[in-house]
């Protein structure tokens, strides 16, 4: 056993330290109101605002598995919201839009000339998702914007 | 057979490791300093001998194999006397391999810029400066690298100091309770004199935060406000929507320490707000509190033009040691107070001093001057009267003044710099 410590600490000195990148990606699903956002994020870098906090890093934000390209958190008087800005994948807004039904039911939907509007509302969570469009077909995301109501 | 077992892998460890070493030669991430870079380029130019190499250029490109930073291996190393520029090759994800390898040692950090096709992260510390671009080739982004993704990585590095005063951030301690004491006011067409433990630190102001930490010597403090008429077009009563309103606030946790309500102002006599407050931190500077009572020195004019005379002879002789006895108690007490371990500070501060150094030929100090004494007398303010201030450095298109707070140690006899 001391042996097998020994040829460990030999491999690990050998090496160099690594950031444990997997263990840092944040479901951001998961976030709720009383979530303390600095503790849960923690050792990720971020930039704060005014009562604004925002992550920017890619390879730690994800929304139901789909890759975020940045998040920012609010507090307000109807809760907290969280925008996302998502890459322009358009397996990316399929993804999304069916994980959203499943949850929440069949969206509010707003369709203008090159925009497409979703709103999904319960009582705890609004989800609103607004896309760009050409033609009634996806070109690239605005915003995905979740409300947890205080 | 275990030992047979465990020296045969151990040597196998040792095997890779070391083939893995002798592929990767000449560590870019190992040097430190400009001197380093000439000497590594001196050990390749050696190793090398028939490649065109040339050691004392002040540009130069080598392509040597076995070039790598932390392990990830470098196509190319542009070298020259302001930077290193390293550029990784278009294979085996080079760029997410390098970011890893410099986060591991500098830690994440966020991006500076983002375009469609590059990515770039900067990292400063004591001794460089790095900046890194990836260029996404087959990949997305952060999280979707691809293999041909290739990175510069540019290097500065920077002169080391050794002189204590650029090296103050070694010896801040930091405490569970950093208390940052500070005044935010709000106030309506007035301004005011701000008096914190018998310290006047600014008059006539209608600036809205103020930093008390400096000025603070012990867990007890008072604080006194003199509001007053802005005298706007010659009006020497307060307007009638005057008003002023003020907290002492502890901005580590926001907890409000002390507040003045909003009071309306009226009538045309400066009206003084005055509180003690509960001012602990967990270090108290030594400051003034061991200072001599200046009040009745009849030699104490001779004394300050005598300090800033002593500073301008520092400063044109260039003598290091001298500059850093003037400003270090000074320096290390207000970082220390902020209770920043940043290495930026005093560095900034000391290349400023290096520049007045490069850059000025002359100073001139007033001599006609009012004293404002503070802090019963053992802490005194200058106000030139015969320059716009106490001393004065021309230089070559560009003047730099400095006006400080001083007192004089019990024992001492001459004045020293401390705010």
């Amino acid at each position: 056993m001391k042996k097998l410590t020994i040829i460990l600490l030999f491999i690990t000195l050998c090496g160099y330290a690594q950031i444990d990148y997997k263990g840092l990606v944040k479901n951001l699903e998961d976030i709720t109101f009383e979530t303390d956002i600095k503790t849960h994020f923690k050792g990720i870098p971020f930039k704060e605002e005014y009562s604004q906090i925002e992550f920017s890093d890619e390879r730690f934000l994800r929304f139901y598995d789909i890759i975020v390209d940045k998040v920012s958190f609010e507090n307000n008087w109807g809760g907290r919201t969280m925008t996302m800005k998502l890459f322009n994948e358009k397996s990316d807004y399929n993804n999304i839009k069916t994980k959203l039904i499943e949850l929440y039911g069949e969206p509010e939907i707003n369709e203008r000339s090159s925009s497409i509007f979703y709103e999904w509302k319960t009582d705890k969570v609004n989800t609103t998702l607004r896309i760009k469009t050409e033609e009634g077909i996806f070109t690239e995301f605005d915003e995905l914007v979740v409300t947890l109501i205080q | 057979m275990k030992n047979v077992i465990f020296y045969i892998v151990l040597l196998a460890s040792i095997s890779i490791t070391s083939c893995g070493k002798d592929a990767l030669k000449y560590d870019f991430s190992k040097i430190k300093s400009h001197a380093d870079t000439k000497g590594l380029i001196a050990k390749i130019q050696l190793e090398n001998e028939d490649e065109d190499i040339d050691s004392t250029s002040s540009f130069e490109q080598i392509t040597i194999k076995g070039m790598h930073y932390a392990g990830v291996p470098i196509k190319e190393a542009l070298i020259t006397d302001n930077y290193t520029l390293l550029t990784t090759d278009t294979l085996n994800f080079s760029a997410k391999n390098l970011l890893e390898a410099i986060e591991a040692n500098n830690g994440l950090i966020n991006l500076t810029d983002s375009y469609s096709d590059r990515l770039e992260f900067g990292w400063k510390d004591e001794t460089e400066d790095k900046t890194l671009k990836i260029n996404l080739v087959n990949g997305k982004h952060l999280a979707a690298f691809g293999d041909k993704d290739y990175a510069e990585l540019t290097i500065n590095y920077k002169p080391i100091y050794t002189i204590p005063l650029a090296n103050i951030h070694k010896e801040i301690k930091t405490f569970d309770n950093q208390a940052k004491y500070v005044l935010n006011t709000r106030s309506y067409d007035c301004v005011y004199d701000i008096i914190v433990n018998d310290i006047i630190i600014t008059e006539s102001s209608n600036e809205t935060e103020f930093n008390l930490n400096n000025y603070i010597v012990g867990p007890d403090s008072s604080i006194k406000i003199i509001v007053k008429p802005r005298q706007k077009d010659g009006a020497k009563a307060f307007n009638e929507q005057a008003y002023f309103t003020a907290a002492i606030v502890n901005n580590e946790n926001e907890e409000i320490i002390e507040a003045i309500e909003k009071t309306a102002l009226k009538g045309s006599t400066p009206i003084v707000f005055q509180t003690d407050f509960n001012s602990t931190l967990p270090y108290y500077p030594k400051a003034w509190t061991d200072g001599a009572d200046l009040r009745n020195d009849e030699r104490l004019k001779d004394k300050v033009i005598a300090l800033y005379d002593k500073l301008g002879k520092a400063m044109l002789a260039k003598d290091e040691q001298a500059l850093n006895d003037i400003f270090y108690q000074k320096d290390f007490e207000m970082q220390q107070l902020d209770f920043d371990t940043n290495f930026e500070p005093a560095r900034s501060e000391w290349e400023t001093y290096l520049s007045v150094q490069l850059y000025c030929y002359k100073y001139t100090v007033a001599n006609d001057f009012d004293i404002e004494f503070n802090s019963g007398g053992k802490l005194i303010y200058t106000y030139a009267k015969d320059k716009s201030d106490m001393i004065i450095f021309t230089g070559k298109g560009h003047d730099f003044t400095l006006n400080h707070y001083l007192y004089q140690p019990k024992g001492s006899n001459e004045l020293k710099i401390i705010r």
